[in-house]
């Protein structure tokens, strides 16, 4: 019953606000963006993406935040398990921790992994040994973006987590079903709509990220340029109309991907019934 | 001991994982934060010490470390109360009243966080810049937006819009209008309502939203980095100053550097963390 | 210190929340607005109250018209059903709130502001918990504070949104008597929404029913029992068999039972009439001379009186029973008639029916 009718005071006040400031800082800004491009034919947009280098740049983007995102959804399952369910030294100065990528600015993260991860950094090195580079390649970007993503997962699916009715597990092993049995069939279902929204927040954020990814991407041209460095080196040509071509192709194929994943979140809500 | 609670007892170990398996998970658990999240801090601190305490101090009482540090606190003192003053806005008109568009404004909202904050800098050069819609009209007539100080600022407005608002939008629908409307009842005035009632109620939600908002509004870098310029010790936020340094190789000067915005970073999270802890008792209380 | 509805409507989409209610209240009366829930009552009473726009109609407090004032002039006081109590003040500092918030010239001072907030907390035997904060109070305590808090303002109506409807059963027994004590010592034009049949008759002097947004009928609580004026009246309030069936030949047919019909009906044919029959209007009878013959199925002891359930006894010859809604019949006997009656699960047994509500017009087709 919160949204009945009310005649509370402030609605004017509050909705002239709060949409004076949209419109000047969110809605006039992006219909610039449709307007600049409108101003380009269909056949010179279509020749700014079809590009080599941007789309290249687009598949770096994409396969990097896909990589990054998927291998947060493993990590930040361990720690969110973890740190819900077992006992652990400075437990909550860690789970405070976990946030560090949201508080930590990019370009500090930036230039910190890339100390880390250059092949004679702190674990660069080790790497090196091995013969595998990590910055100044692809590896870096995703190793950057596991940093940025880390905390989506962890954060969507602790609460569920915290949630869940220890009785049904009980119920499970009872029913003589095995740990991995509970886990895969009692334990899992309910965190998959979790497990996609974190996956979509960081896939998202993934593909958008700059600050962390300019110093330890290396930045080559067809190999480990992503699209918003690729956005700035043609504004840096005051190449304004091919800039604004590849930030509305990114958006609108970033508003696609998280569409697919709402969907897909909503099925699977239906499906285990938690609609 | 009675049998029905040491029966409870053995199903509840039962549907435990077991030691071995507990144990290995705490440890990659332990590995990956101390791996992608400890590791980083220490590192920072490392390198920014690594040529002296001397030269620490040196970097960062340097002339445009100290102008970048007065932009980033001035850039953070007007954007974060006008997004302040937003999200109590927002929030009031989409919690406590039902309107056609509602759900849009919501959606609205929050759409700066999934824009990139490159883009988020182009839309004001294309507003702004030489060939956008003013075509620098105001650069022309001794105003400069871009490159300039209100460039950064509404650059950083863009990406930090959403904080507040989305803070108080769940907090404020959860608690429901009753005592608000209590209080119009009792004949309070709107004013009266909002210092005596609304706001002792959100304040630790504000507070979160607001710690939010200023931590990245002082570290926003992809956006400001595409109106400001770069030009050092004008438009050189402590961000961008972190990466001229850095890509002018005197690296343990950016890493002297970042340990402010590390420090900044550190004390966001304790601050967050307290004030989780104070909404979490005021929660207990008003629900027991 | 009236209040007069005037086709009050307001829709929500394509609900309609209130289809054209008109209402008096007299000065100083207490009256329940009783309806299941979604009937509309509470906002009826949130549009008094002036926290909701109706779409049209008029409400006037006093013969004044107060359907476009603001809240603070109507001098209303509201009681919420989740207390709405403020926790981050004290007990006192909620009651004394709505004297706090007047504008400075009308203030009274803070020692007059004590003296009040205590005789308040006093009448409502609360004394003890002034510095107490509300969640530390008990349920029953907490809807007390909210009442003395709006009681503070001393407003000329008192409007209650479901005012027990969140405690235990004992402690909303227990606040109901009081709250009828209180009412006869304040004498404060009052009105509650409930949807408690048994709350509303037991507190209220009047009693509105609704269903579906309108108004079924007003009147007091012995009127609204005995002589209900529609169907959802008779079934809402109280328990009721009601028998499907029809009219033929000046009596009531209900399968092979057949029921003559008092003389004002009798010319009527209807192809559906239902007999609506309460419990307590059903006396058993040993031997003949029955209108109709059951056999008892259960029995429950319910203190000072007893509940039957029966079914119907009907020869293979007669055709099929009568018609009910739950395929039983409800009876209801003092203890002192089951004594005497030896009656006991099994037994077979006949009914003499005392009183039938018949419900003719559009309204019976139900």
């Amino acid at each position: 019953m919160s949204h009945r009718k009310t005649r509370l005071p402030g609605f004017g006040l509050s909705l002239g606000i709060t949409v004076f400031t949209l419109s000047l800082l969110v809605l006039i800004p992006l219909s610039a963006l449709v307007t600049q491009s409108a101003g380009l034919s269909l056949g010179g947009m279509w020749h700014a993406l079809a590009d080599r280098r941007v789309l290249a740049a687009f598949r770096v983007s994409f396969s990097t935040a896909f990589a990054a995102a998927f291998t947060n959804v493993l990590l930040g399952l361990v720690v969110a398990w973890v740190l819900v369910r077992y006992p652990l030294p400075f437990k909550r100065s860690l789970d405070a921790l976990i946030d560090l990528p949201f508080a930590l600015p990019t370009a500090v993260a930036g230039i910190v992994l890339t100390t880390l991860y250059a092949p004679n950094g702190w674990l660069g090195q080790f790497f090196t040994d091995w013969g595998i580079r990590i910055a100044f390649t692809p590896l870096g970007i995703v190793v950057a973006l596991i940093f940025i993503g880390l905390p989506f997962v962890v954060r969507t699916v602790e609460p569920v987590l915290q949630e869940l009715d220890r009785q049904q597990e009980e119920a499970s092993t009872s029913l003589g079903a095995s740990r991995w049995q509970t886990f895969h069939r009692v334990l899992l279902p309910p965190l998959v709509p979790a497990i996609l929204t974190g996956f979509s927040l960081a896939f998202a954020r993934g593909l958008g990220e700059y600050g962390s990814v300019i110093f330890i991407a290396g930045n080559m041209p067809m190999k480990s340029e992503i699209v918003p460095l690729l956005i700035v080196t043609k504004l840096e040509q005051y190449d304004y109309a091919g800039a604004t071509v590849i930030a509305l192709a990114s958006l609108v194929v970033a508003f696609i991907m998280l569409l697919v994943v709402n969907g897909l979140q909503h099925w699977t809500r239906k499906r285990t019934g938690q609609d | 001991m009675n049998s029905t609670t040491h029966r409870q007892i053995v199903a509840r170990q039962q549907a435990d994982e077991t030691p071995l398996v507990r144990y290995l998970l705490s440890l990659l658990a332990m590995a990956i934060i101390g791996l992608f999240l400890i590791l980083p801090l220490v590192a920072v601190l490392v390198e920014a010490f690594r040529d002296g305490w001397q030269a620490y101090m040196t970097a960062i009482t340097d002339r445009y470390t100290r102008h970048a540090i007065g932009l980033t606190l001035f850039t953070a003192l007007i954007c974060v109360p006008l997004n302040t003053l937003f999200g109590v806005a927002a929030a009031w008109c989409i919690a406590r009243f039902d309107f056609p568009g509602r759900s849009l404004l919501t959606t609205l909202i929050d759409l700066p966080f999934s824009v990139s904050p490159v883009i988020a800098g182009l839309v004001f050069i294309l507003i702004f810049g030489a060939q956008g819609w003013f075509d620098g009209w105001f650069a022309a007539n001794g105003f400069p937006i871009l490159f300039a100080l209100p460039g950064i600022v509404l650059a950083t407005m863009f990406v930090t819009l959403p904080f507040v608002a989305r803070e108080l939008i769940p907090l404020m629908q959860q608690q429901g209008a009753e005592q608000e409307e209590a209080a119009i009842m009792l004949g309070a005035s709107p004013w009266q309502m909002w210092w005596t009632i609304t706001l002792p109620r959100i304040k630790w939600g504000l507070l979160y939203g607001v710690i939010l908002c200023n931590a990245r509004a002082m570290g926003e870098f992809g956006a400001v980095s595409v109106v400001s310029g770069h030009i050092r010790g004008s438009t050189n936020t402590l961000p961008l100053h972190v990466e001229i340094l850095y890509n002018e190789y005197q690296f343990s000067a950016a890493f002297a550097v970042a340990t402010l915005l590390a420090g900044l970073a550190i004390v966001t999270l304790i601050a967050k963390s307290i004030v989780e802890w104070r909404q979490q008792r005021q929660w207990e209380s008003a629900s027991s | 210190m009236s209040i007069h509805v005037n086709q009050l409507t307001k829709r929500y989409g394509n609900f309609t929340a209130l289809d054209d209610i008109s209402l008096s209240i007299d000065d100083g009366e207490l009256v329940a607005l009783l309806g299941p829930s979604g009937c509309g009552k509470t906002t009826l009473l949130r549009s008094i109250a002036g926290m909701e726009f109706a779409d049209s109609g008029n409400i006037l407090l006093e013969g004044r018209d107060m359907t476009f004032e603001p809240i603070r002039h109507r001098q209303v006081g509201f009681v919420f059903q989740h207390y709405a109590l403020f926790n981050h003040m004290s007990v006192f500092e909620n009651v004394a709130y709505g004297l706090r918030v007047r504008p400075r010239a009308q203030r009274p001072t803070e020692a007059a502001i004590r003296q009040r907030v205590h005789e308040l907390l006093d009448l409502v035997q609360l004394e003890w918990l002034a510095k107490r904060f509300p969640p530390q109070l008990s349920g029953g305590q907490r809807q007390r504070i909210a009442l003395a808090r709006a009681l503070a303002v001393e407003p000329r109506y008192l409007l209650l949104d479901e005012p027990f409807g969140a405690l235990d059963a004992n402690v909303r027994k227990e606040l109901r008597g009081w709250l009828r004590r209180l009412h006869e010592e304040l004498h404060v034009t009052s009105l509650f929404v409930t949807h408690d049949q048994e709350e509303a008759m037991e507190v209220a002097s009047r009693i509105v029913v609704m269903n579906h947004g309108r108004i079924e009928q007003l009147g007091t609580p012995a009127e609204i029992y005995d002589t209900p004026r529609t169907p959802f009246v008779s079934t809402f309030i109280g328990n009721v068999n009601v028998f499907r069936g029809c009219v033929r030949n000046g009596a009531f047919h209900s399968g092979s039972w057949r029921l003559p019909l008092p003389r004002t009906l009798d010319t009527l044919h209807l192809a559906e009439q239902n007999a609506y029959i309460r419990p307590h209007d059903i006396e058993i009878l040993r031997g003949p001379a029955a209108d109709w013959e059951v056999r008892i199925r259960h029995v429950q002891p319910m203190g000072s009186r007893y509940h039957l359930e029966a079914i119907p006894v009907t020869d293979a010859s007669a055709g099929p029973g009568p018609e009910t809604e739950s395929g039983r019949i409800m009876i209801e006997l003092t203890r002192q008639a089951f004594k005497t009656l030896a009656l006991d699960v099994g037994h077979r047994v006949g009914l003499r029916i005392h009183h039938v509500h018949w419900f003719h017009g559009a309204t019976t087709l139900q």
